[in-house]
């Protein structure tokens, strides 16, 4: 029996030993969206002052008693500003599950199903993508009234078109490959196919989009909020605090500034967290061990 | 001795394009144990053929025909067969190792996990057992250092590396057919001779039906029992491999075999004469 003994040339091993990067927009992004998402978290366990509280005088100037200042009718900015956080927060991710859950199921079955049912969905996704979220949002909210729940569904369902479409051409791309091919061969089942190989391989170009998502949808929230179709009063929204900002912009800057601020400081900080996070996700990036 | 694979009348249309069918009316049978060579220039449909018997023919390319594959379970025609009829069959009775081995291996997962799952869905392994069948399938196709090679991903180990690694994902549920598309067309020369060996003595090893597919005929003349010369989509000559290349009837065939001799004739007096004959 010919036993192949191999060669030196085949079995020196290539490593490409890429230098690990410390992602700079992975620490700065995780530092501005950490200081946000501790001060959601916070303010579900203590705020300074209770929302409803009107008892700080109107329009004061940041001060150790209220480090915001406070609003024309005497509450405290800094508490807002902690449950505006906590409500973007829960925008965000409630949104972005939203788009990624629907948008990856729509995505796969238009990939995997026949031509028919693929260019259906695919022209149903056109429409979609098409369709301006305020808009749709609009409808939510006459659809099931003005509050977070309706602003978070509309903005995900909006954000799932854009995702449907992606996983689609993603999952299309990896599944024409041989390694499919060729699992296909030994014997794998198209459900066990796409938890073994379509999945990985689509997050990777997901994860940016997704992270994109969120600070798009924490915009969107506070645009639905400046205008009146967000969460309703007394839940602080930071696009509420803004519209109600407005009038007295002159006279008591901060009440406009700070929200503006950490919106943008939110979408930044998740911005820069999307680009770490991509380039920590490439395994040809990876080292060995 | 009974047919493993029997391919009749196999034609493989492109949907949608009028014109001659990309392979036409290609019959051939594979038996039990043996070893058939395709052989052909490209184009001549001789993968084509190959993805036809896995059923792997994605739109607009459609086969009509026969493919029969025994089993344990009687004959399964592959057209028209039902997806999860064709998933049972697959791997235990067909395996396939492709041309291009960093393509035929998933990039983003460790080479132990891709080898897990045949051993697991067809052996029943789990756990430490599993861990164990890996590392044996690894050195089984001679890899040294099965346990670094289980944890590194594909683009992490050479071509040679590779290309054992695919053909021991297609071992790993032991199949009763091998279908090689030109495994060893990508690789050196030098790693090509080791890794032909390893198919040839898995083959030998495990009493397996082997269809080898190549455009180089030394390789095939070096593998295959019989020999089926395909041309523009046609079976142009088929035949016992020795009989084949010493009297090729078919004018292409004989174009074939006197262009394989011309370039091992040239081989000894290269080096020698700087060139000059």
């Amino acid at each position: 029996m010919t036993v192949s003994v191999p060669t030196a040339a085949e079995q020196k091993p290539v490593v490409r030993r890429a230098r690990r990067r410390t992602s700079i927009n992975l620490v700065v992004g995780g530092v501005l969206f950490g200081v946000i998402v501790t001060v959601a978290v916070l303010s579900l366990f203590a705020l300074p002052y209770e929302p409803s509280d009107t008892t700080g005088g109107r329009l004061q100037p940041p001060s150790g008693e209220h480090w915001a200042g406070t609003d024309r009718l005497g509450r405290d900015l800094f508490t807002q500003l902690m449950i505006g956080a906590r409500l973007a927060m829960l925008t965000g991710l409630g949104s972005v599950a939203i788009a990624a859950v629907v948008g990856v199921v729509v995505g796969l079955v238009a990939a995997t199903a026949g031509r028919w049912i693929d260019d259906a969905l695919s022209s149903l996704l056109d429409i979609a993508i098409a369709f301006p979220t305020l808009l749709l949002a609009m409808l939510v909210v006459a659809w099931r009234g003005a509050s977070l729940d309706s602003a978070i569904l509309a903005i995900g369902l909006a954000g799932s078109a854009v995702i449907a479409r992606l996983t689609r051409v993603t999952a299309s791309r990896v599944l024409a490959q041989e390694f499919v091919k060729a699992s296909r061969t030994s014997g794998t089942g198209t459900l066990r196919l796409i938890r073994l190989h379509v999945l990985p391989n689509v997050w990777p170009t997901l994860i940016v989009p997704l992270a994109l998502q969120f600070g798009g949808a924490v915009v969107a929230e506070a645009s639905l909020s400046y205008v009146g179709l967000g969460s309703p009063p007394p839940n602080a929204s930071w696009g509420r605090m803004l519209q109600e900002a407005q009038s007295t912009v002159l006279v008591a800057p901060s009440a406009a500034i700070l929200p503006g601020l950490l919106l943008v400081a939110t979408i930044i900080g998740v911005n820069l967290l999307a680009d770490g996070l991509r380039d920590v996700a490439d395994p040809a990036g990876r080292s060995i061990r | 001795m009974t047919a493993l694979l029997s391919v009749d009348s196999l034609g493989v249309h492109l949907d949608g394009v009028a014109g001659a069918p990309l392979v036409d009316d290609v019959s051939f049978e594979v038996a039990e144990g043996e070893r058939l060579g395709v052989i052909g220039e490209s184009g001549s449909g001789k993968s084509l053929t190959a993805l036809a018997v896995l059923r792997l023919l994605a739109h607009p390319l459609r086969a009509t025909g026969s493919i029969r594959l025994a089993t344990g379970e009687g004959d399964v025609e592959v057209i028209g067969a039902r997806q999860r009829r064709l998933d049972g069959v697959r791997g235990s009775t067909v395996g396939a190792v492709f041309q291009e081995p960093l393509a035929s291996l998933d990039p983003l997962m460790r080479i132990g996990a891709q080898l897990a799952w045949p051993l697991r869905r067809h052996r029943g392994l789990r756990g430490d057992a599993l861990r164990r069948a890996v590392l044996d399938a690894l050195a089984e196709v001679q890899l040294a250092a099965p346990e670094r090679i289980a944890r590194s991903f594909i683009h992490e180990v050479s071509g040679g590396q590779r290309q054992r690694v695919a053909i021991a994902l297609a071992l790993a549920a032991q199949p009763r057919l091998l279908i090689a598309d030109e495994p060893t067309t990508a690789l050196d020369v030098t790693v090509q001779a080791g890794v032909l060996e390893l198919i040839q003595s898995s083959v030998a090893e495990r009493g397996m039906s082997l269809v080898f597919i190549s455009h180089d005929l030394p390789v095939v003349a070096g593998i295959a029992d019989r020999v089926v010369v395909m041309r523009a989509g046609r079976v142009v000559e088929t035949g016992e491999t020795r009989q084949l290349l010493s009297a090729p009837r078919e004018g292409y065939t004989r174009t074939l075999v006197a262009a394989s001799r011309a370039l091992d004739d040239l081989l000894p007096a290269a080096p020698l004469d700087g060139g000059r004959v």
